[in-house]
């Protein structure tokens, strides 16, 4: 008996021992705490062309931290040195955007990817270049369909927007569907042209003055013209869109009062429709294309403008940096009938992470 | 063999009838939940009945039986959380059995079924929302979530010394959930837990008892493409409000391991009855998701703490005194998956204590009950720059009256008065509240078996709002007496 009494303490004062000497070790590093500083420059001499060194610490400039692990962004602007002092962020991986917007044309812009999971001391720089923004820009793209049960996205627009002073003119400009398979992901940032799947056509020649956009103006591209509330409730009514897609190579609805695009590819043969979630598309002057097998490459040097879009974050970029440093649309899933749009009127950045917002309802025609 | 037979037989019945785990003390429920001061087969102060040793098992019954019980409730509320949902309702039966096997072992089972639904449930998928740990799982839609399943306990005692027993007990839960509207996930829960116990007798009167418990708990979440190609679209939180939009099909795995100790220390002498107990729990909680191709670390979650509760009961003459006093501290925390970061961490402490009388007058027995919970809580939630530290106040008050209608029926009454009153502002806590609590009960007890009926009423009123939550819990009750 004297054993197992010896034994039931034992047990008792076992326990103990293990349980209390278990608890695991709490982190020191707490989450929402941590800086860093950033430097900012420009090496383009666009801000200071007296300063000879092209490394000119720039002031006033915005420096968004976008992070890829939670819907949340960080917005802070430079100091008189160029010095961005970031505090109070979540640990996290995150694409950093700077941008200082030099004339409604031209923006010093810069970024890059990084994790930051730690406060530190060191000073990390970004190196702005001049980029010019184009007058005409992709303002809205509406894909993911209507609310409903029964595969119905037909309702597809693509919106521009003239954010100029001046009137520009659609003549002969083409409007694509990227290709954004992951065997040219690795040779985004190096060729001087961009792939597409699908490419359509303004008529008129590249340079010609038949089809204005005068300025504040928006123009609404639809895939098919036509009232598509009568067949879902809550569709867009497309009816009056200012242009239409059409597919001549195929028996594509056509509505008779709306001007047409037309299909560039030959071996394309159906409508221009684009991913309901995650695509890119590009506006070009249209002067300096080529057929390359099934796809038409568009040069990089005739693009106006580039958008990105893509439901999850954590997905690899398909469009060229050059032409969207970031991507919009984050959450968006098919049949929700949400849509991505600017932010403000004709924003562009070319980052399409600050310049667009994703809104619960399109609006053609006009912005949220 | 035929002993043999016997036991094969019992426990068939077990497992085809079914039955559950903790006791079943639908008296104590219809005189407002009075505990403290009113003697009862379900309410004894040992170490079975409230510390759940099953090393005592053997002691706390002295007859074999066999019970069913069968009931439901209904809940209909405007005053709730973000996550609560407007109405929940529950059917439930069970079959419990106790068998005497021989002089120094005893057996206990019970086996339940459930049926537990939700309607007008906002946006939470994971089946408890509210537990203590940050994460969460949510979409962005309000539906029906309906829920089932089948739950098995089975707990046995061996007294191999006059002075020395020990007992084992094991738990069995499974249940699939499935919320009717999109993202229409569907949840298997699992639990399977096991305990060891001992009981020491020093003295006849004075029992020692110590147990130690494991438990395993997992959630496996699915969430698939819908038939209609929806996405799936969810938000995975990681605090109170930080999360992730993700537009994908996944399974979560949430996965919480549980560790409890307790020792315990039971007094019974003629005029007094004391019941001294302290507890150890300490969980770690893993959340992982699969999609498919990798299976990706989302959170972890550790709490650690001890409580220390004294119960006793005076009796002087007719007059039982019911005492009651509670200290529990619980630190927890959570951090990154990849990375040491602290993400959130609370400190609680919660002091409770109480007292009641019970008084047998002719044909009544009166119950009055007092009791005061403060919770001191301090939480921070770094990720959400979100804070409270503050105390959340509960006074308790119940009277209670058991009605001799003739030697064998019984009509109870009971109500039951709760004033809340919190200290800090968070969206884990109701508001200031008051709480009525309503009930009756109508009970048979012959030797051969015992029938009871119960019902009770229960509304919660906010003191800021109009907001009000009301609702009403019936059950009927047998047990059969095995001679």
């Amino acid at each position: 008996m004297k054993t197992t009494t010896f034994k039931f303490f034992s047990f008792v004062v076992l326990v103990f021992l293990v349980m209390f000497y278990c608890s695991p070790e709490k982190p020191s590093l707490l989450d929402g705490n941590i800086f860093l500083v950033i430097a900012v420059f420009d090496t383009s001499g666009t801000f200071d062309p007296a300063d000879s060194s092209r490394c000119t610490p720039l002031p006033g400039a915005q420096v968004t931290l976008a992070s890829k692990e939670y819907e949340n962004q960080f917005t802070f602007f430079s100091d008189s040195s160029g010095i961005v002092k970031i505090s109070g962020i979540l640990a996290s991986d995150y694409e950093i955007f700077v941008e200082y917007q030099i004339s409604s044309r031209l923006v010093l812009l810069a970024s890059k990817t990084r994790s930051i999971y730690t406060s530190t001391s060191d000073v990390d720089t970004m190196f702005t270049h001049a980029n010019a923004t184009s007058p005409l820009v992709i303002n809205e793209i509406y894909s993911c369909g209507p609310p409903n049960n029964v595969f119905y996205f037909y309702d597809q627009y693509v919106e521009l927007y003239n954010r100029s002073d001046e009137i520009q003119y659609l003549d002969g400009m083409i409007i694509t569907r990227c290709r954004t398979a992951e065997e040219i992901e690795p040779f985004i940032e190096v060729w001087d042209y961009v792939e597409n799947t699908y490419a359509f056509q303004f008529p008129g020649t590249p340079g010609g003055k038949e089809y204005p956009v005068y300025p504040g103006q928006f123009v609404i591209l639809a895939s098919d013209a036509y009232d598509h509330s009568q067949v879902i409730l809550g569709a867009v009514d497309l009816s009056h869109a200012d242009w239409e897609f059409v597919n001549q190579l195929s028996s594509d609805y056509d509505n008779p009062d709306v001007p047409n695009l037309h299909n560039i590819n030959p071996s394309r043969t159906t409508d221009y429709l684009i991913n309901l979630r995650s695509d890119a598309i590009i506006l070009a002057t249209g002067t300096n294309y080529w057929q390359n097998g099934d796809y038409v490459d568009v040069h990089i040097s005739t693009i106006l403008d580039g958008v990105e879009y893509k439901s999850s974050g954590t997905t690899s970029k398909r469009l060229t940096r050059r032409l969207d440093s970031g991507y919009t649309g984050v959450g968006v899933s098919n049949y929700s009938g949400k849509s991505r749009e600017r932010v403000l009127p004709g924003k562009d950045t070319n980052n399409s992470t600050v310049d667009f917002a994703v809104i619960d309802a399109p609006t053609p025609g006009y912005n949220h | 063999m035929k002993k043999t037979c016997k036991i094969i037989t019992f426990f068939v019945l077990l497992v085809l009838f079914y039955s559950t785990g903790t006791t079943s003390d639908w008296r104590l429920r219809s005189l407002g939940n009075a505990q403290l001061a009113l003697l009862d087969n379900e309410n004894d102060l040992n170490l079975y009945q409230y510390t759940f040793n099953p090393a005592y098992l053997l002691f706390d019954e002295h007859h074999d039986w066999l019970k069913f019980s069968g009931g439901g409730d209904y809940y209909r509320s405007s005053f709730r959380r973000s996550y609560d949902p407007e109405i929940e309702q529950n059917v439930f039966f069970n079959f419990t059995g106790y068998k005497i096997m021989a002089a120094n072992q005893a057996i206990w089972g019970k086996v339940q079924y459930t049926f537990h639904n939700q309607y007008h449930l906002p946006y939470a998928i994971e089946p408890q929302p509210y537990a203590d740990d940050p994460v969460l799982l949510a979409d962005t839609t309000i539906g029906n979530m309906v829920s089932d399943g089948p739950q098995i306990e089975i707990a046995y005692h061996y007294q191999p010394w006059s002075k020395f027993g020990f007992g084992l007990e094991m738990l069995y839960d499974l249940s699939t959930s499935l919320k009717e509207q999109y993202t229409r996930p569907r949840t298997i829960h699992r639990d399977f837990a096991i305990k060891f116990g001992m009981a020491y007798h020093l003295l006849p009167q004075l029992v020692i008892g110590s147990w130690l418990q494991a438990s395993f708990l997992q959630d496996q979440i699915e969430l698939s493409k819908s038939w209609d190609g929806k996405d799936i679209y969810t938000r995975r939180y990681r605090s109170e409000a930080v999360y992730r939009g993700i537009v994908q099909e996944f399974d979560r795995y949430i996965n919480l391991d549980s560790w409890y100790y307790n020792l315990a220390i039971q007094l019974l002498r003629q005029k007094y009855h004391m019941l001294l107990s302290f507890d150890y729990l300490y969980h770690t909680q893993e959340v992982a998701d699969n999609t498919g191709t990798i299976r990706k670390m989302d959170s972890y979650w550790y709490q650690d703490g001890y409580q220390l509760s004294y119960r006793s009961r005076i009796f002087i003459n007719k007059l039982i005194v019911g005492l009651y006093g509670r200290y529990l501290v619980q630190d927890d925390f959570s951090e990154h998956p990849n990375l040491p970061i602290l993400i959130t961490q609370r400190s609680r402490h919660v002091y409770e204590v109480g007292a009641g009388l019970s008084m047998p007058i002719n044909f009544l027995l009166l119950i009055g009950e007092v009791g005061f919970m403060r919770v001191d809580e301090n939480f921070m939630d770094y990720q959400s720059k979100l804070s409270w530290n503050g105390q959340n106040d509960g006074l308790t008050g119940i009277v209670g009256c058991e009605i001799t209608l003739d030697p064998i029926h019984y009509l109870r009454v009971g109500y039951n008065y709760n004033d809340a009153k919190t200290g800090f502002e968070s969206p884990r806590y109701l508001p200031e509240h008051q709480r009525h609590y309503l009930a009756f009960g109508l009970a048979e007890i012959r030797s051969s078996h015992e029938i009871e009926v119960h019902f009770d009423y229960t509304m919660k009123n906010s003191r800021q709002t109009n907001h009000s939550f009301n609702g009403w819990h019936s059950i009927i009750h047998l047990r059969i007496f095995i001679p």
